[in-house]
């Protein structure tokens, strides 16, 4: 009969396992964050270029503290300096563009001194010395006759390591890396410079070689039972890696000391109130309006959500109508306009200037 | 004194005419429900409404240095002229983006990190149809001022239409950042780090723990506290459950973002890209400016883990370096409907094995030495 039992139990273990189970799926959705894991770091680390200016020969100052805690060793006989775009001392190191470290001269160091210059490449250093042991001091190492990277668009880095051994092989001690970045204090004429173009009219296209209609939209005669809408364009293109952003900028529609009041969140055009509202996609409610033509090269345009629904209208001075994540070869945005007026509206000419502002962005 | 009255009365019918195409500020007509209450006049374009500018400009100037440099305004219309005026403005941050919040007021006070008392620039621009022009403008740095990022932007405001009920203008912006060497106060700290999901290259977006569409981005969000503005560069390492990297991300800032001042700052990046190669606004292939979009990744249903390594420090000062670790699962609705399929399916055999079991114990007699057998 115990034999039977056991055998039930093993054969009908179904709750117990099914309630296991599904703690453990339970506990497997839920993790908890974790630290990276420690590496011995140099401490203080910087990097000082006298001349910032791109391809000049200008000289370098690294700056560390050799850090003892942890680590297998605290004798020191090389260090390497690797100059790469990337700081991650594991990742591949590319080379920044147009740098030359294989003429630098070691002109001064403090701290952990007593180092020359093993070998030397365009992108690479490794200073040697008589192994002996490193305290934790600030160490400064300049090296003169650097060429500077050429690209102004992306920081550089140099990674750090230091070694028992004499030249640069072995296990590694410390590692860590300095960042900086080169920068044009005036255009450098052999680079592409950015550019932002934009365009605003009646229609455009997408490089805003052609503009037609002038700067101005007209919204005819007006009448309580019926939405007085019409449409303009622009256009805007950067190669800026950051793209570009357009705000609209200007008063609601008024005659004089009578206002049409702008519609302050996305709203149906109803005819018979006082509205006044724009948006920026292809309406079927006045069947008017187009959505965004973007460029298939570079489809990162977009219209902003409180202008991207259809039949749906608002206006906010300020307010960001559409922008651009990054580079961008030309996108058309279509405005559509509607105004709404109710049957005790004083007569008038209502007019208003929209301005639209295109910037880069940061 | 008839054709007094009737003068008179032909006198008032042109006046009304006149005053009933005027703007309601000189008009005195009563409102009607039936009558038009815009008379338009026909369009005219006077002016150039399409122009080129530099987006953005970077300095390095230190204490006492002026430094001259050119603004480049092009005119896109052949037929029309491109009249602006020019003026510095001031601006921050909009939200966690790279967009600029314009100050346009002209009496908004200074920032403190405001250039404009340090540039002279000239007020207006005139630049003939199709053509572009550069004018000459100059920043000079006080002696005292200390280290640090300042920025403020040119404004170049066009001519606006008019003469129909919405006039347009065009406008564009320079942004203009300059550093000021030095020892300065760098502080900036991880607030969030995950991956994000984006319909629009990260326009728009959020973090999320359990993805159920494959995951293209990655992003992670720093706190700017210290008095410059700063761009981090780093990598991302993207492991699988199995602790078997996935990818690494080396571009954690690729289009070298920037946190200003005082912002919380979104970096995106992709998990895979593809650089396709882009046309120069002039024709020619840029090199320099290659466009990358996302494409999704080739990730398989489970769990990722992600190491963010990412350094920060100007020129001269101490390098920081910010890492994180984070958690996402992939968990597609088709990987999903299949587990649910599969536990389903457990649970029926095991439903299936309890019931049979049961069956068998209720029916059957253990007899030692010859197992189970059925009653009677």
């Amino acid at each position: 009969m115990n034999r039977l039992k056991r055998l039930r139990l093993s054969l009908l273990p179904h709750r117990p396992v099914l309630a296991q189970t599904l703690v453990l799926l339970v506990f497997a959705f839920v993790l908890f964050e974790s630290q990276a894991s420690a590496v011995i770091r140099f401490t203080d680390r910087s990097l000082y270029i006298n001349s910032a200016v791109p391809g000049a020969a200008t000289s370098y100052t690294v700056s560390m503290t050799y850090n003892n805690t942890g680590v297998y060793t605290t004798t020191v006989g090389s260090i390497d300096l690797q100059f790469c775009i990337d700081p991650i001392p594991d990742d591949p190191c590319v080379a920044p563009a147009g740098l030359d470290a294989s003429h630098a001269v070691l002109s001064n160091q403090t701290g952990e001194s007593g180092f020359g210059i093993l070998s030397e490449s365009t992108s690479d250093i490794v200073l040697t010395r008589a192994p002996q042991a490193a305290g934790e001091i600030p160490s400064t190492y300049t090296f003169s006759n650097i060429i500077n990277p050429t690209d102004t668009t992306q920081s550089f880095s140099i990674r750090l390591g230091d070694y028992p051994s004499t030249d640069g092989s072995g296990q590694l001690i410390d590692l860590g890396s300095v960042v900086s970045q080169v920068t044009n204090s005036i255009e450098i004429e052999t680079q592409v410079p950015p550019i932002l173009i934009f365009c605003v009219a009646g229609q455009v296209n997408n490089d805003c070689s052609q503009e037609y209609g002038g700067n101005n939209v007209d919204l005819g005669d007006m009448y309580p039972d019926t939405t007085s809408s019409t449409t303009s364009q622009m256009a805007a293109a950067t190669n800026a890696s950051n793209g570009f952003v357009i705000t609209a900028n200007g008063p609601t529609i008024e005659a004089g000391t009578h206002i049409i009041p702008a519609l302050a969140v996305p709203t149906v055009s109803a005819a018979g109130n006082n509205q006044f509202g724009i948006n920026l996609v292809a309406n079927t409610a006045p069947q008017i309006g187009s959505d965004i033509a973007d460029n298939p090269t570079t489809p990162n345009a977009y219209v902003m959500p409180s202008y991207d629904t259809p039949n749906q209208f608002m206006y906010n001075s300020g307010d960001i109508v559409a922008e651009a994540t990054a580079v961008n070869l030309g996108t058309i945005f279509t405005v559509t306009y509607v105004i709404n007026d109710a049957p005790n509206l004083t007569a008038g000419v209502y007019t208003t200037t929209i301005t639209y502002i295109c910037s880069g962005r940061f | 004194m008839k054709r007094f009255f009737s003068n008179l009365s032909a006198a008032l019918s042109v006046l009304f005419i006149i005053v009933s195409v005027m703007p309601v500020s000189a008009a005195t007509t009563n409102q009607s429900t039936t009558s038009p209450q815009n008379l338009s006049t026909s369009a005219t374009s006077d002016h150039s409404s399409g122009l080129s500018i530099d987006p953005r400009k970077n300095y390095l100037i230190n204490p006492g240095q002026t430094v001259t440099d050119k603004l480049t305004i092009g005119n896109l219309d052949s037929t029309s002229g491109l009249s602006m005026s020019l003026r510095m403005i001031d601006f921050s941050f909009t939200d966690q983006s790279g967009t600029p919040k314009l100050f346009l007021a002209a009496n908004h006070p200074d920032t403190s990190w405001s250039l404009k008392p340090y540039t002279t620039l000239p007020s207006n621009v005139q630049v003939g149809p199709g053509e572009t022009k550069t004018i000459n403008y100059s920043i000079t740095i006080p002696k005292n001022l200390g280290a640090g990022s300042y920025y403020s932007a040119i404004l170049y405001e066009s001519g606006q239409g008019t003469g129909e009920n919405i006039g347009l203008g065009a406008s564009g912006v320079t942004l203009v950042f300059v550093t000021v060497p030095g020892t300065v106060k760098e502080n900036m700290s991880l607030q969030k780090f995950g991956a994000y999901q984006s319909d629009n290259s990260g326009a728009t977006g959020g973090y999320v723990y359990i993805a159920t569409s494959t995951p293209q981005m990655i992003a992670y969000s720093l706190m700017n506290n210290g008095d410059v503005a700063e761009a981090p560069a780093g990598s991302i390492l993207l492991k699988n459950m199995f602790g078997k990297p996935v990818n690494t991300i080396n571009k954690t800032n690729p289009n070298e973002d920037l946190a200003l001042i005082g912002q919380k700052r979104l970096f995106t990046t992709c998990i895979e890209s593809q650089q396709s190669e882009v046309i120069k606004l002039g024709g020619e292939v840029s090199s320099a400016n290659q466009g990358s979009t996302c494409v999704a990744p080739h990730l398989t249903p489970g769990l990722y883990t992600a190491s963010l390594d990412v350094f920060y420090g100007q020129n001269g000062n101490e390098t920081h370096e910010i890492t994180g670790t984070t958690h996402f699962w992939y968990l597609p609705w088709w990987f999903i409907a299949i587990v649910l399929v599969i536990i389903a399916i457990l649970a029926f055999i095991i439903w299936w094995t309890q019931r049979k079991v049961r069956t068998l114990i209720k029916g059957s007699t253990y007899h030692s030495g010859r197992g189970i057998s059925r009653r009677g």
